[in-house]
Formats: structure tokens, C-alpha cells, sequence
């Protein structure tokens, strides 16, 4: 049953891809759209669906369908859905589409895979659509491309070098749990390096802050919110399945790693001016915060970096959708965010609900993603881990509170601004859903358990 | 979660009330049609008595916390109770609240307040009870300082709330306690854990000597009373719906809901002692206010004082028969107030206000209010009294206390209710009151007579009433049926008229007026320094704790500024570019192998 369903799903996939090429030509830019998120819901549901009827695993080819990877395709199309959205007043809505789409199915390539080759390819073909999106005629925006594309040039480099390796010790590409093989080790590091480059962690992230703020504003959306959650999924995947036996050894790494890239991510947002550029920093902070939950290996602490990647690619769209509202109108840096809650109150309300989800305020979605993360980290007896977490939250709230402040600070020539209706809804979507999901999270921490209990029972 | 369910019209119609123009004029019936629904789908609601509904909320762990509905025959109760309260309320109020621009405020907070009543009065666990039992309070806060221009209104509103917040708290510590005590935070579970061989220890005393202070904060007793007088404050509505029927007397009802904890808990006589020593405050202030409302309050003061005193001796049916039975009229006797303040042009004083003789209906409605209370024989009061003295007729101590309180309670409200008859003497003046009388918003006159009419015929709804408290019997409440006995009815009715006989007799015939016993009895000046002092004294020891504070707010600015020119350091790293970059890439791959396989 579940096979036949994949099929459906893969057709749609297809057809999808498709559409969008064929949308290249065509003038009508709104029946695209429509067509196109149609589309999108259409897969989603059907993942929805394959995910309540296909608990159990199934695999064949190179395609594993579990819980884990279900709930990942599900959240990789919402994302994608809402960076449609956002994205529809820029020019060339047409190829944005094909390539988003484009990164979609990479993304759905890394969630369903079960060997290194997969998450390879689906890597390789997330990372082009990127860099696709981010071309535009502007000067930053095709230095923030070209940049994205030598670095993902040379850590695809390293992927293969480490994927050579790995095929070499184990003779085999496929992740099969409990390899035990010492030569493994450089092996595992190389695949680490590669895919922290994609998750943002500290030493190979220095060109996110640079990249995320040359691209346009739905393309820092998708990177920032899909790719570098991409990124974990992958990293999940290699080392809970393959490298279980060097648990130790990695969970040492990531703790180290966690610990740098929080702080690096929060003490370099502080002395930020331009928005997009602190968003870029706290959201290298928050894939620290992520990290915590793989540091810690248990299955706990997989479900709350789970849950924490769910609510930050929700926060992270919806505060790109605010700054894409005020970039439209030239205001990218921190003091031209005064009087914001005057001009538009909804978007200023919104964005408030976003920045206290990100400050991890309870109520919020944020609050459930990272109480879950550091309850793990103490349950693990990593209690300094949750004590540098939680004093990387008390540093974050300084550079959202001044995004705040001056939000709400009167100007006095105030002119009512609409938002569109399109970031808008992406907005209003997003903050809808962490308001909900911080009052009532039951059903995405129930989600996130089964799909961390199938990596790490 | 039916019973959750039969909340969402109410809550739908609030926020679009939310969403309205402010000043639409079509706004109160939109709040009036919202606070309708629930007792619409009561009906709904009777099929699932006795039942028990509870979804997850959050799970850490290994702990799960949920939030709970029961539908026991009291919960079942105090729902249609307030479901019937609070339309004639809200009808009340579009008539009363005259001013356009504050209406949409007005009824979202009165609307938030029934939906709150109406969770907490559903209640399975802790959870949800401090659910509603918080935004109880905040909305009692938002609606006594609902006219922040008056002088007097802020000031009331946040004692109110700092007052009642230590109830909040309590209920917070107390469940904590309750959790680790019983691992399970269900009122169902807990009362039949204390059912089987259960030995109180320590902890358990702690939590329940929490949840009476917070049955104390919120039902404004000793020594807690001072925020229930000021807090007349508040639009006559408020008071009608907040301060005399539903809010205050959260409290008491989660006193009656959890009582077998309180038992198990040796809890009684305390609630004894704090029950008299309020109902003899309340009392002796409200022989001598001379504020329409004020004397309502404290006579609102005095009955759930009584519902403590009655629990505490153990006639807990007498509590809850007394329980419904107050409500109606309470509520009743604040319309009535509310419409003689309205036609005397906003006049609280009792000295000086006036009823206008000619409106025979408005004068039904407070004399039906107005005997209920004293307790005269064929309305609701009486028989509510009877309940009570009934049962304490073994002990005679305080048996003859709770005949000295009701003659008290008659005189006061005899007088309460005679000085505003008294005759007009300038006959332009009664010209004025008539045409203020007549002009009076026909909304409150309807509201009131529903009211009325429900108030007289409460006596025949004593059958469910006690069948509910019969039914509670199932579930590990030991609820005897009420007793009521001849001899007492008699003597009641001797007490109540001779209160009545010497207040008409004093205030009306002989127009006196209460100067000289007025330091004597009154003893809310009193009580409102002690608070004074009280707070002083904290804020001297705070004096220390502020000390403490400079210091620790200069160091941490120290750090803070710190941490912010570390970052300024730290940014630096980002050059632009790319070599840089990979370098770094570089660097970190080359430590980690050599970290790993060192």
C-alpha cells in the first residue's frame, strides 16, 4: 500500500518539476502560482498521508521510507510553500518556482535517503537550485551566489572524499546501523565538515552572515530555513544510522561544536546594524542550539532538535517575510525599524510573536523546542551544556529586544503601510502556527518522538 | 472535551467582537448573543454528567501533564448557574454603560471573564483550574480599573490584584506539592487516594493550608477583605457579575469541590475561625456604610463567610444550597443598586440618594431582593438560612451566633434598602428623580425583572439542587441531605422581622442617622492601614534586598557591555572573503582529525 502511495508521490514530484519548467514560458504569473502551491499541498498531503498509514519502515532501492523521513518531507514542503509565497513579487516568479521546486526535491532526496551516495545527490542538487535562486542582476546578490558556490564547490569535495573513504572501509555506500571499523573514523569527520558547512556550525559557517545577506530576501528564506536543515537531517541520518559506535567520539565533537557556534552565532548579532545580517547570525546561534540535540545522542534529545527545527524554519520565514516587507521599501537596517508597530500593526504584532519565540519565551514555539533540548542535555548529565545554552538565550535577548524596542518607538512621520497580501500571509501563517503549536505542541513532540525513536530506539 | 467545546461560541464571538469597529453601536448585542450560547448548549452538556475528559498538553519526559474536565453534578451546577448570570449581566450592561468608545473594551473583558468562569467551573485538575482561576483575576483587575478617569479605580483595581495574585500562587505552589505527593495532578484521583488508607504527612498539610489561603484571597476574608470593598470601583455590572455571584465565590467553590482534601487535612476548624472572625467584620462595616455598594459588598463578604463557616462545621449541602441560593439575589440587589445610582445621576452616597416612589416595579424588585437576603419567609434566602441554622442546631454556641448574625444581616439591609425611601421633601427635586427614573435605560429594568423572577422562583429548583448534591455522593463526597427543622423556621422568622421592625423603625420613621457608633463599627480604615503598615514593612526589608540589587545590576551592566564589545572583536572575523573562509574550513577539518584520532 505505502509503495503505491510513493509512486503517487513521485509522479506528483514529477509533474511538479515539470509544470515548473514548463512555467518558464508562460505569461501568467498567478495561474502558476496557484497551480504550483496546489501542486505542493497536493504532495504534501500525500506524505501526510503515507506518514499516518506507513509506520514501519520500508525500504527499497535507495529510498527508506520511515517516520523520520516522512515527518522531514512534510516539513521541507511547508517550508517550501511558504517561500513560494514569499517570494511572488519578485521578477522572474517563473524560474524562482523551478527552483525552489528544484530544492525541494533535493531536500526530499537527503530526507528519504539510506546511503551516502543519496544524501550526495541530494545535496548536489539542493545546493545548484540555491544557487540558482540567488542570481539577480543586483552586485550583492550575485557576490552572495558566487560565493555559496565556490564553498559548496569545495565541501562537495570533502563529501566525496569522505564518502570514498566511507565505501572503502565498509565496502558498502549503504547506511546500515553499527559499523564498527576504526578506519571510519576520518571518514566520519570528512562527512562532518561537509554537512556542518551546510548546518552552519562554527568554523564552517563564516559564509553565511555574507551570503544570507546578499540573496534575496526569499532565498536567505529558503537557505536559512531549508538548507541548513537539510544540512542536520543529513547529519542525522549518517551518524545515528552508520556511526553509531562512535557515539562517544561525536557526541564530543557536536558538544564542542554547539558550544562555539552559539556563542559565535550570539556575540556577533549584538554588534549587527544591518537586519538581515543579525537574523544570518542568530540563526547560525540557533543551529547551535540544535546541535545540543545531537550532541546529547539520546532519543530525547533528537526529538528536541527535531522540534527546534520544525519552530525555527517556522520563525525563520516568517521574520525573512517581515524583512522583506521593509527591504521593498529600503529600510534593511536597525534604526529604520522605528515605528514599525505605527505603520503596519500587524506585521510589528507578528513580528514580536516571532522574536519572543526566538528568544525562546514561553507560550512560544520556540520555548517547547529549546526546553526540550536542554532537559535532555541535563538528563544526560551535560548540564554545562545546557547552562552555555541557556546563557546564549539570555545574550540573544539583547539583539531581538532592540529590533523590538525600536519597533515599537513613535515616529513622527508614521505613513500606514499594507504588507500585501503575500508576506502577509506568510507572516501572519507563521506566527499563527508558533502561537499554536506553543500553546498545544502534543501533536508535533508526538511526531518528532516516533521520528526520533526510529533513529535512536 | 465536550465541555470545553460548548465554550467555543463564546470565545469565536468575542474575538469577533475583537475585530469590530470601536464604537460600533451593534456591539452589545453581538456580546449579548455571545454570552447566550453557552446556555444554549447546556443541554448538550447533560448527557455527559459525570464524566471525566482530558486531552494531553505537553509531555517531558516521562511526566505528562493534561488539562481536565469533570462534569460532576456541581460543576454542572455552578456552569448553568453562570450561564444563566451572565446574559442578564451583559443585558444589564447595555443598558448601564452608556458611553460608545468603551463598549468594545468593556464586553471583551466581560466576555474573557464567563469564558474563565465557565473553565474553571469545569474543572478536573489543577491545571485547568489555575487556568481559569488566573484569568479570573487578571479580568477582575482589567474590570475594576475599567474607568481609569475615576480616582479611586486604579488604586482599587491593583490591590485587588496583588491581593488575589497570592491566591494564584498558592494554587501554583500547591499543586507542585500535589504533584510530587500524588503524582497525578486530578482532583478524581487525589480525593480517592485520600478516600483509601492515606496518611497526611507534612507536605500535604503545606498544600492545603496553600489552597485555603488562596479559598481566603479570593473570596476576600480575613485577612484578605480589604480588596472586595474597594473594589466597587468597578461599573455595576462588574460588580453585579464579578463581586457578588460568580468570581468571589470561586473561592469557596473550590473550597466545596476539594473539600474531602480539606477534611483529610484537619482544615475545618480553621475555616471555622476565618469564616466567623469575616462574617463579624463584614457585618459591623456594613451597618454603618454609606455607599450604596459598599454595604452590598460587604454583605457579599458576609455570605461567603457563611459558606466557610457552614463548610467548616461540616453542613456542606446547607454551604451549596446556600451557595446558589446567594447568587440570585445578590446579583438582583446590584441592578437594584445600579438603577437608583443611575437615576440620582451617578450618586453612591446612601444618605442622599433617592428611589423614586412612583417606579412601583423597580420598588418590587429591591424588596423581593432585599427580603430574600434578610431571609423573610417565602423567598429564597429563607430557605437558605433555614439550611444553614438547621444543621448547626446541636451546637448552641453557635447556633445563637448565627441568630445574632442574622438579625444583624436583617437590620442592615433593612436599613440599606429604607434610606433611599425615605420621603423627597423639594418637590422640583422629586420632579428631577421622576424624570431620571423615567429615563432609565429600559435594558436594566428588563435585565433586573428577569432576575427578579428567577429569584422568587428559586425556591422550587431546590429539588435538582439537591439531587445534584445527592449525586455527588458517587464520587467520594460524603454530601448529607440538608435538614430543615420547624422550630428553627420560627425562630428565623421572629429574628428577621424584629431586624426589620427596628431598622424601619430607626431610619425610616425616625430618619436617624449613624454618627456616634460610626468609629465603632466601622473597621475597614482600620484593616486598610494594617495593609499600609504591612506594605511598609516589606518595602523596609526590601530597602536591602534594593542595596543588593544596584550592586548586582552594575556588575551585570559591566558584563553586559563586555560581551557586546567581545562581539564587536569576534565580527571581525568575517572578512568578506572567501580564502579567508576556506582557510577556516580548512583549519576546523585539520583539528578535528587530529582531535579525533589524537
Amino acid at each position: 500500500m505505502i509503495f503505491s502511495i510513493f509512486y503517487i508521490f513521485v509522479a506528483l514530484s514529477a509533474i511538479l518539476i515539470v509544470t515548473d519548467m514548463l512555467g518558464l514560458v508562460s505569461k501568467s504569473k498567478k495561474t502558476l502560482f496557484l497551480l504550483n502551491i496546489t501542486l505542493l499541498s497536493i504532495i504534501g498531503i500525500v506524505i501526510a498521508g503515507m506518514l499516518a498509514e506507513g509506520m514501519n519502515a520500508a525500504e527499497f532501492g535507495l529510498v527508506s521510507l520511515n517516520s523520520f523521513s516522512l515527518l522531514f518531507a512534510l516539513m521541507f514542503t511547508l517550508g517550501i510553500i511558504f517561500v513560494d509565497i514569499l517570494g511572488y513579487e519578485e521578477t522572474h516568479y517563473q524560474s524562482l518556482l523551478l527552483f525552489t521546486g528544484t530544492a525541494l526535491m533535493g531536500a526530499f532526496v537527503v530526507s528519504f535517503s539510506n546511503s551516502v551516495v543519496s544524501i550526495f545527490v541530494g545535496i548536489e542538487i539542493i545546493s545548484i537550485a540555491t544557487i540558482f535562486a540567488m542570481i539577480q542582476k543586483k552586485k550583492d546578490t550575485l557576490e552572495a551566489a558566487v560565493k555559496f558556490f565556490v564553498m559548496s564547490a569545495i565541501v562537495i569535495a570533502i563529501f566525496s572524499f569522505g564518502m570514498v573513504l566511507f565505501y572503502g572501509a565498509t565496502g558498502t555506500v549503504m547506511l546500515v546501523k553499527d559499523y564498527g571499523m576504526s578506519t571510519l573514523l576520518v571518514s566520519m569527520i570528512l562527512l562532518i565538515t561537509a554537512l556542518a558547512f551546510e548546518a552552519t556550525l562554527f568554523p564552517f559557517n563564516l559564509w553565511a552572515p555574507d551570503v544570507y545577506q546578499g540573496a534575496p530576501t526569499f532565498a536567505t528564506a529558503m537557505v536559512g530555513g531549508i538548507n541548513k536543515k537539510v544540512g542536520f537531517v543529513a547529519l542525522i541520518e549518517i551518524m545515528f544510522i552508520a556511526f553509531v559506535a562512535y557515539r562517544g567520539v561525536f557526541s564530543n565533537i557536536f558538544y564542542i561544536l554547539a558550544v562555539f557556534t552559539m556563542f559565535y552565532g550570539n556575540l556577533v548579532a549584538i554588534a549587527q546594524k544591518n537586519v538581515k545580517r543579525m537574523m544570518a547570525y542568530s540563526s547560525i546561534a540557533q543551529a547551535g542550539y540544535i546541535l545540543i540535540g545531537l550532541a546529547v545522542t539520546t532519543g530525547y534529545g533528537i526529538e528536541g532538535s527535531i522540534v527546534q527545527i520544525f519552530m525555527h524554519m517556522l520563525m525563520f520565514i516568517g521574520v525573512m517575510g517581515v524583512v522583506l516587507f521593509m527591504e521593498k521599501r529600503n529600510r534593511n537596517e536597525l534604526n529604520d525599524y522605528i515605528g514599525l508597530y505605527s505603520e503596519n500593526k500587524l506585521a510589528a504584532i507578528a513580528l514580536t510573536v516571532l522574536l519572543l519565540s526566538l528568544i525562546g519565551m514561553p507560550l512560544t514555539g520556540g520555548f517547547v523546542g529549546k526546553f526540550i533540548l536542554f532537559s535532555s542535555a541535563v538528563y544526560n548529565n551535560m548540564i554545562w551544556l545546557a547552562i552555555f545554552g541557556i546563557i546564549n538565550s539570555v545574550i540573544s535577548i539583547y539583539y531581538y529586544a532592540k529590533i523590538m524596542l525600536n519597533m515599537f518607538a513613535r515616529k513622527a512621520s508614521a505613513r500606514i503601510e499594507s504588507m500585501g497580501f503575500a508576506i502577509g500571509f506568510v507572516v501572519v501563517a507563521c506566527a499563527v502556527l508558533i502561537i499554536a503549536f506553543g500553546i498545544y505542541p502534543q501533536p508535533i513532540i508526538q511526531a518528532a518522538q516516533s521520528a526520533a525513536s526510529y533513529i535512536a530506539p | 472535551m465536550f465541555a470545553i467545546i460548548a465554550l467555543l461560541p463564546l470565545v469565536v464571538l468575542t474575538i469577533a467582537i475583537a475585530l469590530l469597529r470601536e464604537g460600533s453601536r451593534y456591539l452589545k448585542y453581538v456580546a449579548l448573543a455571545a454570552s447566550v450560547t453557552p446556555l444554549l448548549l447546556v443541554p448538550w452538556l447533560l448527557g455527559s454528567i459525570g464524566t471525566m475528559q482530558s486531552i494531553r498538553w505537553l509531555t517531558v519526559g516521562t511526566y505528562t501533564l493534561h488539562v481536565t474536565t469533570m462534569l460532576l453534578p456541581l460543576n454542572l451546577l455552578l456552569f448553568i448557574l453562570v450561564s444563566i448570570i451572565a446574559p442578564l449581566v451583559v443585558l444589564y450592561a447595555n443598558g448601564f454603560m452608556d458611553k460608545l468608545s468603551e463598549d468594545r473594551r468593556f464586553y471583551i473583558e466581560i466576555l474573557t471573564f464567563q469564558a474563565a468562569m465557565l473553565v474553571f467551573s469545569i474543572a478536573g485538575n489543577f491545571i485547568t483550574l489555575l487556568i481559569g482561576w488566573s484569568f479570573l483575576s487578571i479580568t477582575s483587575y482589567l474590570l475594576i480599573g475599567f474607568w481609569n478617569h475615576k480616582e479611586n479605580a486604579p488604586g482599587a483595581a491593583r490591590k485587588a490584584i496583588i491581593t488575589v495574585i497570592i491566591g494564584d500562587l498558592s494554587i501554583l505552589a500547591s499543586a507542585a506539592i500535589m504533584f510530587t505527593t500524588f503524582s497525578t495532578l486530578n482532583f478524581l484521583t487525589i480525593i480517592s487516594d485520600i478516600g483509601g488508607n492515606f496518611v497526611a504527612s507534612g507536605p500535604f498539610y503545606v498544600a492545603m493550608v496553600l489552597l485555603l489561603v488562596a479559598v481566603l484571597t479570593k473570596s476576600a476574608q480575613f485577612p484578605f477583605q480589604e480588596w472586595l470593598a474597594d473594589a466597587m470601583e468597578g461599573p455595576t455590572p462588574v460588580s453585579a457579575f464579578l463581586h457578588s455571584s460568580t468570581m468571589v465565590k470561586a473561592g469557596t467553590f473550590m473550597a466545596i469541590i476539594l473539600f474531602p482534601l480539606f477534611v483529610a487535612a484537619k482544615l475545618s476548624s480553621l475555616m471555622v475561625l476565618f469564616g466567623g472572625v469575616t462574617i463579624v467584620i463584614a457585618i459591623s462595616n456594613a451597618l454603618v456604610n454609606k455607599n450604596i455598594k459598599r454595604v452590598l459588598a460587604y454583605s457579599t463578604m458576609e455570605e461567603l463567610a457563611l459558606i466557610l463557616f457552614a463548610l467548616g462545621v461540616g453542613a456542606y449541602a446547607a454551604a451549596i444550597y446556600f451557595f446558589v441560593m446567594q447568587t440570585f439575589y445578590k446579583a438582583l440587589l446590584f441592578f437594584y443598586a445600579g438603577t437608583v445610582i443611575k437615576g440620582n445621576e451617578e450618586s453612591e452616597d446612601l444618605e442622599n440618594v433617592r428611589l423614586y416612589r412612583g417606579n412601583r416595579l423597580l420598588l418590587a424588585i429591591g424588596l423581593i431582593g432585599t427580603l430574600s437576603l434578610a431571609g423573610f419567609f417565602p423567598f429564597n434566602g429563607f430557605f437558605a438560612n433555614i439550611m444553614v441554622e438547621s444543621s448547626l442546631m446541636s451546637n448552641t454556641l453557635a447556633y445563637a451566633f448565627m441568630l445574632l448574625v442574622d438579625l444583624g444581616v436583617s437590620f442592615f439591609i433593612i436599613r440599606w434598602f429604607v434610606l433611599p425611601l425615605r420621603k423627597v421633601k423639594n418637590a422640583a427635586m422629586l420632579h428631577k428623580l421622576s424624570f431620571s427614573f423615567a429615563m432609565l435605560d429600559k435594558k436594566m429594568v428588563y435585565a433586573s425583572t428577569i432576575l427578579a423572577a428567577i429569584t422568587l422562583a428559586a425556591p422550587l429548583g431546590s429539588i435538582y439542587i439537591i439531587g445534584a448534591i445527592k449525586g455527588m455522593n458517587h464520587y467520594g463526597y460524603a454530601a448529607a441531605v440538608p435538614s430543615s427543622e420547624l422550630l428553627d423556621m420560627v425562630v428565623e422568622m421572629l429574628i428577621v422581622l424584629a431586624g426589620i421592625y427596628f431598622a424601619y423603625y430607626l431610619f425610616y420613621k425616625k430618619g436617624r442617622r449613624i454618627e456616634k457608633t460610626y468609629w465603632l463599627f466601622n473597621n475597614s480604615t482600620a484593616f486598610n492601614a494594617f495593609y499600609r503598615y504591612f506594605a511598609d514593612f516589606i518595602y523596609y526589608l526590601g530597602g536591602a534586598a534594593e542595596f543588593a540589587d544596584i550592586l548586582i545590576n552594575e556588575y551585570f551592566d559591566k558584563i553586559g557591555f563586555k560581551t557586546a564589545k567581545l562581539g564587536g572583536y569576534i565580527r571581525n572575523i568575517e572578512t568578506g572573503s572567501v580564502s579567508l573562509y576556506v582557510i577556516a574550513l580548512i583549519i576546523g577539518l585539520a583539528l578535528l582529525i587530529v582531535g579525533v584520532l589524537v
